[in-house]
């Protein structure tokens, strides 16, 4: 009797061991890669995976794609509940901090493809001990995007310094077309006219302006900022948008461009896609938003807007890498790009995603850069901003404005 | 008769088979996250950290020196007390006229009552395209009767954008209150006007004397679901100005909102629930003492 049962248990054992070693042999391991990247570059995600499963065939990848502004939502509730994704979308930044401050993360500085990356880029990606803990996949502009033909129609060149951009602002405006769109009621579009001229006007001349705030020697409420806010005020005085800013949209901005009842709009390469869905025969060019003097030369906005990690807690973090690496090929970052219409984080790779991105293409490889103001900001302060840009537009003073953001500043800092 | 204990343990352990499920629900998706909202809000989680710190009253402390919070709380009373105003002496009108023996009666309850059925999301998408500056259709109506200095931008002027917020409250929910009116109305016997008409009363004294006294649990009933319904206004908010111009239209759940999910302090920003919370409890309790103590029992 006993050995009957010693014996069954022991082939029980057996069996399960080696039926566990076959499955654990066929079974393929799933990837769960979780991302916003879905809403716009669907195709290239799907074909670049089913690429990867090809070649990979004892990995599967699951893809699942949340609205852009649901992300963040959505991936900090899944981190906080334990059930983070394999492979997942970070915000640059703030987000990238925090995450690997609370462990999330996998730090990724030694993967070989890190070097590959522009240093620019990388910026953004480092969290704690500035450790690389997310790989940074596309970069935006936020330049001016123009009609062409209404400029050659008006005799205009493209502006570069502040009083021929005035100048042709004008000329726009008695030609009875709004120089301007600008869709102030999206909170988050408040802040790309500033955001466009600030890296000219304050960080080309102190690069360490960020750095200074964090020790306290200057202030948003100094003459720094107050000359970015009175030229965007100065830009609404003198009638360059159109009426009911702070009641229009984001897509109300793109229907005004694709209709040519707007000249220009202050935004990411982004906007070039919807616009051109709108009206595919407009002639579109983007130059650097010109807030500088005669004879100085502009300082881009450009930044990383996509980056990729890799869960701190995974249980297959070899495939994890493998997959992260195999999506920063070149081969595959460019199918990518292409797809996303937005520029390159890999060194020597350039993607002709749009003719009017073409044109700035060039401002990119040899004139100076500096990333979106808030990704060196702490938490929150983005936020009061932007309301603060609705509030000043409402006839806010700017003395207020900016010293509630130095207000929210010294809150966020302090211990 | 005298009853077996063991059917009496037999009768309790069925009733719990009944009750017992959506006991359970609400013990997990309401009284458990209600309880531990209250302790949230005494400490500085952020929402992701797995470590929590509790720091005791420190939350509500800086509540009180918060100018954003006093807005939000003043827009919020604003806002409520001018949809509820509105809304049921618009509600009570249109129950008495459509109590009426008109013949297109109810064809016009339905209609007036439409609006109730739409999301919160699904009005806020439309007064957005109705109130758009450029492209709405209230400013080219305007235009086209020849008013067009009345145009304006409805929902980005700081001054009007909670105004326009109301005027969509008060269209949506009209309709709402005005059924559970006409139900009250119909609830009153013919006899007493019949009775008011001999004696010769007014139109204005019959309402006054005999309808609105009469629907007075209507009134109870409507004047309170308003008031909870508009404190806790969120969705329709948020699709259309989202607080915004500025802070002009910042109410206590969009503040409350943005800072536990989007400034991620959500130590902070349940400790604004919480104010919210016995706020609503407060109101309502009052309300509830006041109006019933004017209901007449027929």
């Amino acid at each position: 009797m006993k050995k009957t049962s010693l014996f069954l248990v022991s082939t029980l054992i057996l069996c399960i061991l080696l039926g566990g070693m076959v499955w654990g042999a066929d079974k393929p391991v799933t990837l769960k890669f979780y991302h916003w990247i879905g809403t716009d570059a669907q195709a290239a995600v799907a074909e670049i995976d089913a690429k990867f499963m090809k070649e990979n065939p004892d990995i599967r990848v699951e893809f699942e794609s949340a609205p852009t502004d649901q992300y963040q939502n959505l991936i900090k509730t899944k981190l906080a509940s334990g059930d983070a994704p394999d492979v997942f979308g970070v915000h640059p930044g703030t987000e990238v901090r925090d995450y690997s401050k609370a462990g999330y993360l996998m730090d990724l500085s030694k993967e070989p493809y890190v070097k590959n990356v522009m240093d620019g880029a990388l910026r953004v990606t480092r969290g704690e001990n500035r450790k690389v803990y997310s790989i940074p996949w596309d970069m935006n502009v936020i330049s001016v995007i123009y009609n062409r033909k209404i400029f050659t129609k008006l005799g205009l060149k493209v502006p570069t310094n502040w009083n021929q951009f005035l100048a042709a602002c004008e000329k726009i405006k008695r030609a009875k077309i709004y120089p301007m769109a600008l869709g102030n009621k999206d909170l988050w579009v408040t802040q790309l006219i500033p955001y466009a001229m600030a890296p000219s006007m304050i960080y080309a001349k102190n690069p360490e302006f960020d750095a200074d705030m964090y020790n306290g020697k200057v202030k948003f409420n100094g003459a720094e900022w107050k000359a970015v806010i009175a030229r965007y005020l100065e830009l609404n005085k003198k009638g360059y948008f159109h009426p009911g800013v702070l009641g229009t949209t984001y897509d109300q901005t793109v229907q005004l461009v694709a209709t040519e009842k707007a000249a220009m709009v202050v935004n990411g390469n982004w906007i070039l896609a919807p616009i051109r869905q709108a009206n595919k025969d407009l002639d579109l060019g983007m130059f650097p938003m010109p807030a500088v003097n005669a004879g100085e030369d502009p300082t881009i906005s450009s930044a990383v807007g996509t980056t990729t990690a890799i869960s701190a807690k995974t249980p297959y973090p070899e495939q994890a890498k493998k997959f992260m690496e195999f999506w920063m090929r070149p081969d595959n970052m460019t199918l990518y790009l292409k797809d996303k219409k937005a520029f390159s984080t890999l060194k020597g790779v350039t993607v002709d995603f749009d003719p009017a991105a073409k044109e700035l293409a060039p401002y990119l490889t040899k004139g100076k850069t500096y990333p979106f103001l808030d990704q060196s900001w702490p938490n929150g302060v983005q936020d009061v901003f932007l309301k603060g840009y609705q509030e000043l537009f409402a006839g806010q003073s700017v003395e207020k404005v900016l010293s509630d953001v130095d207000k929210e500043w010294a809150d966020r800092t302090k211990k | 008769m005298e009853q077996l204990p063991g059917l009496r343990k037999n009768q309790n352990f069925i009733s719990l088979l009944f009750y017992g499920p959506a006991l359970v629900f609400a013990i997990v998706f309401f009284i458990y996250p209600v309880v531990s909202s209250f302790y949230y809000s005494l400490t500085n989680w952020n929402g992701l950290a797995q470590t929590i710190h509790f720091t005791g009253l420190a939350n509500f402390q800086e509540l009180i020196r918060d100018d954003k919070f006093y807005g939000g709380i003043r827009n919020t009373l604003l806002y409520a007390f001018f949809v509820t105003v509105i809304q049921n002496i618009a509600a009570i009108a249109l129950a008495i006229v459509l109590n009426t023996s008109l013949k297109t009666k109810n064809i016009l309850r339905t209609v007036f009552f439409a609006p109730a059925i739409l999301s919160a999301l699904v009005v806020g998408y439309a007064w957005s395209f109705i109130y758009n500056p450029l492209f709405g259709v209230l400013n080219s109506l305007l235009t086209n009767i020849g008013l067009g200095g009345w145009v304006q931008d409805w929902l980005g002027d700081p001054r009007l954008a909670l105004g326009s917020l109301i005027v969509v409250t008060v269209w949506q929910f009209t309709g709402y209150a005005m059924v559970i009116y006409l139900a009250g109305l119909q609830g009153i016997p013919e006899e007493l006007y019949e009775a008011a008409a001999i004696d010769g009363t007014t139109p204005w004294k019959k309402f006054r004397h005999i309808t609105f006294p009469l629907i007075a649990p209507a009134f109870t009933i409507n004047v309170l679901l308003s008031v909870i319904g508009t404190m806790k206004i969120f969705d329709l908010i948020y699709v259309t100005t989202n607080g915004g111009p500025g802070y002009a239209t910042e109410t206590m759940t969009t503040l409350l909102y943005h800072q536990a999910f989007q400034t991620n302090r959500m130590g902070y920003g349940t400790a604004m629930a919480v104010v919210l919370f016995l706020i609503i409890l407060v109101l309502s309790l009052f309300q509830l003492k006041t109006l019933r103590k004017r209901e007449v029992v027929m």
